[in-house]
Formats: structure tokens, C-alpha cells, sequence
């Protein structure tokens, strides 16, 4: 194990001197990273706002009323949609809640004494937190209505001669209490009349209004509030769906930039492999006490390391940018297992030259083709479906999905399987398959 | 030491080496002789274990060199050069070093001494890339040393080191066999088979065709050595074979020496004399009909 240690020393320091080798290894993957995690979009926006998709089925005035004093709100950003897209739109995460105004709303909203309207609300699962600070702006959008019908008495007094016939006409009604109710009716016209006299004479100032609906805001029922689910989105296949785990550019921009390094140190090491034949040191090391199966354990320690030392550079580098990969865990065992997967792969591509130009040539050459279907150019997410299922062949794929499922897709540890469980047997295989290769070359 | 028999291999379509077999003892340099392509290097590299000999053993310390244990006691100057060109002398040395499990503190030590050796002390630190052609062969016989193995393999050790360079490599190949260690040196060169081999093989199309110290070859192969010169106006010209009518001669003979003297004390007088004695390139000639070198 010693030997193999000194083995891969050696080849590190090698790799490490070789400056384009480093170029394609770190600095080239880091800057595509850069590059593609700024230009993507993902993720909340910039502002702080609350985004609110609100649907007004009822579109009375009132409604529209409520909406607007939503929209007044600086804290909301309210988008109108239809109810579908509404609710969409937040199983998507494009909203952080919905808010949907049922036809009666307009009949009781801001009617003090009458049943509190209906609505209903949705949130986001993951932005429970934000449900009070929600309902409390759609309290107040009702207390703005409160205030207006003070302000618009005409609107009131159709309202109020309504009831008044209606506690008239019901029998159930005692008759003492239907005296005393339609005596306050009464003198509620009477105070509307009034107010609309002080109103047409004087401006009223608007602020003790607002506090005495503010008042009141804690003591009755302005709305009647009903959540409705959004939690479960109807499809997880969906891209919608895919995406909207998706918190910043960087979650997407950095698995795909490194599967570019993992791509680098692979072109590297087949290319130092071959350079190790053609330099003739290879001869040096075959007398060397070593058996040949601790040669090819050395290279390939080496490889791994260097993919490790690489792959937690970038992982540090996007932790720095803000990155917060979903579990560590599984993120180890990603990377892992791309480890094992490439290093396995490098030995067979490190046979397909004689020269380091030829070997290096064609390894990039075939990491690129995998690159391009296994979504290190353009995620897989994007693909159109015969290639999202061509590229269930690209380990280049499954590396980036499991790196993906660590960091954004949250991932359990079976879930997890897949990915790594393909990774591992690709590697294993390519190992064995590139080891009898070089044997064989060499005898 | 090294015991090989009847070892054959095949290259491609060419037949490399043809039945094969040599012994060396230890403290013995033994030296490989031949033209381009005879199979030198084949055959080193079957006797260190690199190639697989397709038929016949090779045996080094009654072990065989495909066994890891066994090469410990190896140490090879390819003829290629097989350094880490991006790495320093030093490094390319502590790293062999390393190889053989050589303990830290003895590791220095070594290291040290083989840099004496190649004479590139103050150039330790620099990257083999910008060495010059002599001072990459002198470190490439450094790397073979290290260990200080018991059998050393140099093949054609001092292509491209300049006449000083390369008498200081002598000294050390001599001390080393001072030392009692046991090698095996091929070369184009028949100055460095004469000063340094005790016995000299002569290989040609992957066969061994003579096999020999040095004085053994030339006598049976050399062929006799030419007399010639010119002989002074009033002696005896008769008494001297092969003189012409300008008083010049040329004769061959096995004793050349003896034979001067005989003549001498016969009365003849030498106005000119000049002995050519038998060389290795005079032996190949006999052996192969033709000439070592095309230079
Ligand atoms: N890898 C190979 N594939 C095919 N033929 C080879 C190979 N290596 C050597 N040969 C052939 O084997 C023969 C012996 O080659 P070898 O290198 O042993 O010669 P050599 O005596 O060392 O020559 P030189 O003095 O030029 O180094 C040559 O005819 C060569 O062409
Ligand atoms: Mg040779």
C-alpha cells in the first residue's frame, strides 16, 4: 500500500506540473461554472417581496378592490392568473402562495356584521413560515374594504335596507329582537345619512377611520379562510417539477461543471499513463519490485485522488458562492462514485493511442459526446426525450444526477442507489475490462 | 549470478532473439556486442523481466526476474532514457529510491552519492527537461543504482557523453566491480568492451555467435596480426617474408612480437615498424563478414 502511496504521489505531482493539464482540470471547469451559474436564472428572485398568485373569480368591485389594496402592499408582489395556473404556479415554486376569491366575496366583504367572506389560501410547503405574514396581508386588504365602505355609504345602504326586510320577514326571529334589530338598522341608515352629510360638507381625515378598522380588525371576523392544498405537485416527473427544487444557478451550473473536471483529470491520467510508455519509465517501474497489478493500483489511486481533491475544490468554491448542497452525505458518495466510475473508464481510454497527442486527442474527443448527451453542455432536463433516454447510457449522465440529487433534487439514500449503484458497476467493469487490456498489451 | 538458457522471443513477425544462453558470475562484466537490431536489448529486457522469454529460462540469484523479490537485486540503464522529465534529478532519485523501500536517512545518503556519481550535484534541483543529452544518460545510470542492486544491466550507457564524462562513468562501472557487484553492459563501442568486459559476447540477428574473454576472441577469431613497415637499404631483405622491391613489407602472424624479435636477431634492420594487433572489430568481421559499425 506504501508503494502504491509513492506511486501516486508521483503521478499527483506530475499531473500538477503539467499546466494546460491543470488549466483543463480546474480552471476551465471552475469558470464554465462561474459563467453558467450567473447567466441562470433559478431560483427566488432578487427582490424580498412575497410572490402572491391571487385569483379573483368573484370580480366585483369589491373584489377588484381587495386585489388592488393587495397589490398596494409593498411586501406582495401579486401576479393575476386563472385558478389552474394559479395553483400551478406555486406547486411549480414560481409563487410562494395563492390566493383565490371565491364569486360570493364581494356580497359580505367589509360587512362588519354580516358572515365573514370566504377565501381561500394556499402556500408553498416550504414557506410555512410565511402563512402568518399571508393571511395577516389578506386581513388587511379586508380592513381596507371595511374602511371604504364607511367611505361609500352608498354601497352600504342597499346592503342595510336588505337586511333590514330580511330580519322583518323571518318568523324564527322573536319578535322583541326583530323590533330592537330593525330599530338599529334604522338608525345605521341614520348614521350613514349622517356621515354622508359630514362628507359632503368636510373631508373627513381618513386616518381615524383607518384605526377604527384596525380596531376591529382584532375583535370580528374579517374573513373566513380556508387553505387549500398545494403541496403535492400533480406530476414529479414533470421538468416544472424537476426545476423548482432548483434554488440558484449555482446548483445547476456546478455538477455540470464538474463532470468537465472529472473529464479533465481523466484526459490527464490516460494521457500521463501513455506519456509514462513513451518516456520509457514504464520500463524503469516494471523492474522496480513491484507486481504489475500495484503499478495499475497506482495510477489509478492517483487518478481518484486527484478527481477527489479537484471535485472538493469546486464543491468548496460554490459552498463559497452560496451553494448548499441537500445532503453531505450523499454528496460524498457521489462523488465517490464518479470517482470510481471514470478512473475504471480511464485505463481502457488511456489504450487508445500510442502517442500522448493521440490519447489525448481522442479521449477529449470521446468526453465530449458524452458530455453533450449527459448534460454537461445542456442539463438532461432540457433534452428532448429520445436523447434523455439515450443518455441513460452516459455515465457523464448519471454522474451529474447523482451529484444533482445531492445537492438539489434532495434525494434519499435510495433514491441515491441508482445513480451510484450504475456509476460503481460501470467503473468495476471498465477497471477489470482495462486492466487485461494492459496486461495483455504488455505480454 | 545470472543464468540464462536457450531463451528465444519473437517480435511482431521478426525473431528478436534465437536461442540464447549465457552465464555471468558474480563480480563478472559481462559485455554484449553487436550491430543494430541483434537483439540486445530483447535480451536484457528478458533478463530483467520486462519480456517474457517465449521458450528458455532466465535465473538471477536462482530466482526469476518476473518475481517482484527477485528484482530487487536489479537495477537498469534502458537504453531509451526513462526519466520523469518534469521532475528534478533529485526528485526523479528520491522517488526510485522510495520504490525500493529504501529508509529516509539511507535514501539521502544515496541519493546524494548517485548525484556525485552522475555529476549533476548542483543541477539536483532543476527539471530533467533542461538537462542536455550526456547529463540525462549520466542520471539515467544514477536511477539504476540507486538501490544498490547486485546486478546491474546497462544498455549502451554512454550513447552521447563526451570522452570526459564517459571515462568518469569507467571509473565508477570499475569501482562498482571493485565492489563485487556483477554486470551486463552492451555497447557499439569496442574501446569500452576492451577496458571494461571480462568477457565480451558477440551477438548478430538475435543469436550469439562467440562468446569470450577478450584475449580468447582475438585469438580465435581475430585472425593474425599484420606486420608491416620498411627495412633499412643494406640489410638482410631476403631473411623478412613479404617484401616488395621498394624495400616495404607486410606479413601476417600469430606471434607478431617473437616474430619481430626472431628477424631482428637474424639481422634484419627496421627502418619502420608498425604491429596491428587483432581488434573486436576485426573479430566481428571474421564472425559476420561484416563491419560493426556503418561509420
Ligand atoms: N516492439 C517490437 N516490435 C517488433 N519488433 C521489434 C520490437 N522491438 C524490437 N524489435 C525487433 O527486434 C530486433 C532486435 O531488436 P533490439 O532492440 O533487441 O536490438 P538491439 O540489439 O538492442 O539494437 P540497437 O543496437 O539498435 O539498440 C530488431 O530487428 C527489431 O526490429
Ligand atoms: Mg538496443
Amino acid at each position: 500500500m506504501k508503494r502504491i502511496l509513492i506511486l501516486s504521489l508521483k503521478d499527483l505531482k506530475l499531473i500538477s506540473r503539467d499546466k494546460l493539464g491543470m488549466f483543463f482540470m480546474l480552471a476551465f471547469p471552475v469558470l464554465m461554472a462561474l459563467f453558467f451559474g450567473s447567466i441562470m436564472n433559478f431560483g427566488p428572485s432578487g427582490s424580498n417581496a412575497l410572490k402572491i398568485a391571487v385569483c379573483d373569480r368573484d370580480r366585483s368591485p369589491v373584489s377588484r378592490r381587495f386585489v388592488k389594496n393587495l397589490q398596494d402592499n409593498e411586501v406582495v408582489d401579486v401576479d393575476e392568473l386563472p385558478r389552474e395556473d394559479a395553483v400551478d404556479s406555486v406547486r411549480r415554486g414560481s409563487h410562494a402562495g395563492v390566493i383565490i376569491i371565491p364569486p360570493e366575496f364581494g356580497m359580505t366583504a367589509g360587512v362588519i356584521w354580516k358572515d365573514a367572506p370566504p377565501i381561500h389560501l394556499g402556500l408553498d410547503p416550504s414557506r410555512r413560515a410565511e402563512a402568518g405574514m399571508l393571511e395577516g396581508m389578506v386581513m388587511q386588504a379586508i380592513g381596507g374594504l371595511v374602511m371604504d365602505r364607511f367611505q361609500d355609504p352608498a354601497t352600504l345602504r342597499p346592503l342595510i335596507e336588505d337586511s333590514r326586510k330580511e330580519i322583518q320577514a323571518d318568523d324564527s326571529v322573536p319578535l322583541p329582537t326583530r323590533v330592537v334589530l330593525s330599530t338599529m338598522m334604522e338608525s345605521l341608515a341614520g348614521l350613514i345619512d349622517s356621515i354622508e352629510q359630514v362628507q359632503s360638507t368636510a373631508d373627513t381625515a381618513p386616518g381615524d377611520m383607518e384605526q377604527e378598522a384596525a380596531r376591529g380588525r382584532g375583535e370580528l371576523r374579517l374573513a373566513s379562510v380556508t387553505y387549500i392544498d398545494v403541496s403535492r405537485s400533480p406530476d414529479p416527473g414533470s421538468r416544472a417539477a424537476i426545476l423548482s427544487k432548483v434554488r440558484s444557478g449555482w446548483d445547476v451550473s456546478f455538477p455540470q461543471a464538474m463532470v468537465w473536471a472529472v473529464m479533465g483529470c481523466v484526459a490527464g491520467f490516460a494521457t500521463l499513463i501513455v506519456r509514462e510508455n513513451t518516456l520509457g519509465t514504464h520500463t524503469r517501474l516494471l523492474v522496480s519490485p513491484l507486481t504489475r497489478s500495484q503499478l495499475l493500483a497506482g495510477k489509478g489511486v492517483a487518478c481518484f485522488l486527484c478527481l477527489m481533491l479537484v471535485l472538493t475544490t469546486m464543491i468548496m468554491l460554490a459552498v463559497g458562492l452560496g451553494m448548499r448542497p441537500r445532503r453531505w452525505d450523499l454528496l460524498v458518495l457521489s462523488i465517490a462514485s464518479t470517482g470510481v466510475c471514470f478512473v475504471g473508464l480511464m485505463l481502457p481510454l488511456s489504450l487508445l493511442g500510442r502517442t500522448e497527442q493521440a490519447v489525448s486527442g481522442t479521449v477529449w474527443g470521446i468526453c465530449t459526446v458524452m458530455a453533450m448527451f449527459g448534460g454537461g453542455m445542456v442539463p438532461v432536463v432540457f433534452m428532448p426525450p429520445f436523447i434523455q433516454t439515450l443518455s441513460n447510457f452516459d455515465p457523464v449522465k448519471w454522474a451529474v444526477y447523482s451529484m444533482e440529487g445531492a445537492i438539489w433534487r434532495g434525494f434519499t439514500f435510495t433514491e441515491m442507489l441508482l445513480p451510484c449503484g450504475i456509476l460503481t458497476a460501470v467503473g468495476t467493469v471498465s477497471l477489470v475490462i482495462g486492466s487485461w487490456m494492459i496486461s495483455r498489451r504488455q505480454a | 549470478m545470472i543464468k540464462v538458457q536457450n531463451i528465444c522471443k519473437t517480435l511482431g513477425t521478426t525473431l528478436a532473439v534465437n536461442d540464447v544462453s549465457f552465464d555471468v558470475t558474480a563480480g563478472e562484466i559481462l559485455g554484449l556486442l553487436g550491430p543494430n537490431g541483434a537483439g540486445k536489448t530483447t535480451t536484457l529486457n528478458m533478463l530483467v523481466g520486462i519480456l517474457q522469454p517465449d521458450g528458455g529460462t532466465v535465473r538471477i540469484n536462482e530466482g526469476n526476474p518476473c518475481d517482484a523479490g527477485t528484482r530487487h537485486y536489479l537495477g537498469i540503464a534502458p537504453q531509451g532514457l526513462s526519466l520523469y522529465e518534469e521532475l528534478t534529478a533529485q526528485e526523479n532519485l528520491t522517488f526510485l529510491g522510495q520504490l525500493y523501500g529504501l529508509s529516509a536517512g539511507h535514501l539521502r545518503d544515496r541519493v546524494h552519492e548517485m548525484l556525485e556519481f552522475a555529476a549533476l550535484t548542483d543541477r539536483r534541483k532543476h527539471p530533467v527537461r533542461t538537462y542536455s543529452g550526456g547529463m540525462k544518460r549520466r542520471l539515467n545510470m544514477a536511477a539504476a543504482l540507486i538501490h544498490d542492486p547486485e546486478v546491474v544491466v546497462f544498455d549502451e550507457p554512454t550513447v552521447g557523453v563526451d570522452p570526459q564524462s564517459r571515462n568518469h562513468i569507467f571509473d565508477r562501472i570499475e569501482e562498482l566491480k571493485k565492489n563485487g557487484r556483477t554486470i551486463v553492459y552492451t555497447t557499439h563501442y569496442m574501446e569500452e568492451a576492451q577496458r571494461l568486459c571480462d568477457r565480451v559476447a558477440v551477438m548478430d540477428h538475435g543469436r550469439i555467435l562467440a562468446m569470450d574473454t577478450l584475449g580468447g576472441l582475438l585469438t580465435t577469431y581475430g585472425g593474425a596480426a599484420i606486420v608491416k613497415g620498411e627495412l633499412e637499404p643494406d640489410c638482410q631483405l631476403a631473411a623478412c617474408p613479404g617484401v616488395e622491391a621498394d624495400r616495404s613489407f607486410r606479413f601476417s602472424t600469430n606471434e607478431p612480437v617473437r616474430e619481430v624479435v626472431r628477424l631482428s636477431e637474424s639481422g634484419v634492420a627496421f627502418k619502420a615498424l608498425q604491429i596491428n594487433q587483432p581488434d573486436l572489430e576485426a573479430v566481428f568481421l571474421s564472425l559476420t563478414g561484416r563491419s560493426l559499425r556503418d561509420d
